[in-house]
């Protein structure tokens, strides 16, 4: 007997296994997706914004470093410009006296942040709460003096610039209206961000979860609570850095103000204000801080600032959980 | 050839200052054996216990595990030889879920904490270690549920859980039954008879219900001072321990 009946459920199992691997994939790259599509659709509308664009994502990507040991880990710092400012530096430094590949670049960065986040956590890491904060402060200023007095090196106040960035892959010229700078960041933010949550959901993830709340009980575990840490913090101060060198290969320009307290300081802003511990808070805090502290300076160039502590006041007191939390309960509200 | 005991302490002392919270302690645990330690308040059970899992340093005396002098491990070598322990106090992780709670000991267990990824083999035995303790402790339909909204008594369950997870050879119950209903007690003894036979187990406990119902032996500690070690009944029967502890409280 050969009847149609057989094939054709197949074929309905067929379309539905399909369908489902289909829905759980995006599904499960939602945030990665949604990012590509909030891409995609300002490219359609916001050509004349690239530049700031661009900044918002690499500035996106940094955050994205502070979540994962803010939010994951819970180690407070002040000092995560410091990676910021070696991934920049390490960046143009190779590209002005070694080699103008992007993509080496970026890895420069990255190696080089995550070099100064080794031998810098491995000390201060043994510490916590405020004198931890302090210590990372303290890394961050002797590293900005440091950058100031090395003038030949470092350039001094008038910092690195001067050096050209070849084609990505040898194929997207860097162009003045800032298309490939635009992309460039916006793949390097979704690549960061898939990694991100690769880590913070695997095992490892949730040891650094259990770390965060009760740090005695996890080491009662058997789980060596300092290693973990130190291991978080140098994938931080590695995309940090990677952000950092990202920095400096589109605006072709690195400064001391890069490893500067006011970057760390905003940072945790954005941080807070996007919501802390969920990867795509850290997007959304630097996307809408960015844009909004751009167009509160060209309204008001001298006290744009003061507007920008206001709006963090009125976070923390009205969306504590920050705006992806807003977000959420929104979401829940509505099925 | 004598097997060793499981866990072997030999004239363990402790002092803070002038209190002598442990004087000369001796006693052993045989594989598999289930021991009460009971005492007034403030007698040096829970010193005892921290002394035992490295929390505190003893000023002399020793500490075996199967053998083995274990009084310079660390808590995490001594955890990963299987000497487990939970606490008076509750110590979880509140911000996560019961079944997260429960994956990060079987985990640690395994030595796979730091993994960023595991192999589908793992990934299922982690799963089915999960549900197996979930089911056998009640907490199935809890497990979505983040620990810090739970009732007293389940998370005292949760804390049973994360030291089974843990695969222990000597576990150290310091007073688990604390806080918990008529109800749940009957649960915990259950799960307590339900251990595998080589887990040895000392118990600290007030509930002498509980503990004339489960215990195999008691030993009876008094101002840092084992005073009497014995069966159940020799125990419960011994002029001495009713005067210091038992008649206050029990017939
Ligand atoms: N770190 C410490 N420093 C000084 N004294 C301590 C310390 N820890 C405990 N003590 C004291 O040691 C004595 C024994 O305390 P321990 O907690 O071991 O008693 P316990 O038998 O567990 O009592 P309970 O039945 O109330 O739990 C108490 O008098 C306590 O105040
Ligand atoms: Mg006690």
């Amino acid at each position: 007997m050969n009847s149609p009946e057989p094939s054709a459920t197949l074929d309905v199992a067929a379309s539905a296994v399909a369908n489902s691997l289909i829905t759980r994939t995006v599904s499960a790259w939602r945030v990665e997706f949604a990012v590509l599509a909030a891409v995609m659709i300002f490219y359609a509308f916001g050509q004349d914004y690239l530049a700031l664009a661009s900044t918002a994502l690499v500035t996106a990507i940094f955050v994205l470093s502070l979540d994962l040991i803010v939010g994951y880990a819970g180690i407070e710092t002040l000092g995560q410009a410091a990676f910021f400012g070696i991934g920049a530096y390490a960046a143009g430094l190779y590209a002005l006296h070694v080699g103008t590949d992007p993509i080496i670049g970026l890895a420069v960065g990255a190696i080089a942040g995550a070099l100064v986040g080794y031998l810098s956590g491995e000390v201060i890491l043994r510490t916590g709460g405020l004198s931890l904060l302090m210590l990372t402060l303290a890394v961050a200023s002797v590293i900005q003096e440091i950058a100031n007095t090395a003038t030949s090196i470092t350039g001094g106040a008038d910092g690195l610039s001067g050096y050209s960035i070849a084609p990505i892959f040898g194929l997207f010229q860097f162009d003045l209206a800032g298309k490939t700078a635009y992309f460039y960041s916006a793949t390097v933010l979704i690549v960061g961000l898939a990694i991100c949550r690769f880590i913070v959901e695997s095992p490892f993830g949730l040891s650094l979860r259990g770390i965060k709340g009760n740090v005695t009980r996890a080491a009662l575990l058997g789980i060596g609570t300092h290693r973990c840490l130190v291991a978080v913090y140098v994938i931080s101060a590695a995309l940090a850095g990677l952000a950092g060198a990202l920095s400096a290969q589109i605006s072709g320009v690195v400064g001391t103000d890069s490893l500067s307290f006011v970057v760390s300081g905003n940072a945790m802003v954005m941080l807070i204000l996007g919501g802390v511990g969920r990867l795509y808070g850290a997007v959304i805090g630097a996307i809408v801080f960015v844009v909004i502290s751009d167009q509160a300076a060209s309204v008001d160039p001298k006290n744009w600032l003061l507007f920008v502590g206001v709006l963090l006041i009125l976070a923390v007191r009205f969306a504590p959980t920050g705006l992806a939390g807003v977000l959420t309960a929104l979401g829940r509200r509505m099925g | 050839m004598i097997q060793s005991p499981a866990l072997q302490v030999v004239d363990l002392c402790k002092n803070f200052g002038a209190l002598r919270v442990t004087q000369e302690v001796s006693f052993h645990l045989p594989v598999g054996h289930r021991r009460a330690l009971i005492g007034p308040n403030g007698a040096g059970k829970t010193s005892l216990i921290h002394q035992i899992t490295g929390v505190l340093r003893p000023s002399s005396g020793t500490v075996s595990l199967e053998g083995t002098n274990i009084v310079r491990h660390s808590i995490q070598q001594r955890v990963r030889q299987g000497l487990v322990r939970t606490f008076q106090i509750n110590s979880l992780f509140p911000d996560l879920t019961v079944i997260d709670n429960v994956r990060l000991a079987a985990l640690a267990a395994r030595g796979l904490h730091r993994s960023f990824g595991l192999t589908v083999d793992h990934r299922s035995l982690i799963a089915v270690e999960i549900e197996r303790l979930l089911s056998t402790l009640g907490l199935v339909e809890l497990g979505t549920v983040k620990v810090s909204h739970l009732a007293y008594g389940k998370r005292r369950l949760v804390e049973i859980a994360l030291a089974l997870a843990l695969k222990p050879k000597v576990l150290l119950l310091d007073e688990p039954a604390a806080g918990l209903s008529r109800q749940e007690i009957s649960v915990l003894v259950r799960v307590l008879r339900a251990l595998p036979k080589h887990i040895a187990v000392l118990i600290v406990e007030h509930d002498m219900e509980l503990v004339f119902e489960y215990a195999e032996s008691i030993s009876v500690l008094v101002q840092g001072r084992l005073l009497r070690t014995g069966t159940v009944d020799e125990v419960r029967s011994d002029r001495e321990v009713r005067d210091v502890y038992l008649g206050r409280r029990h017939v």
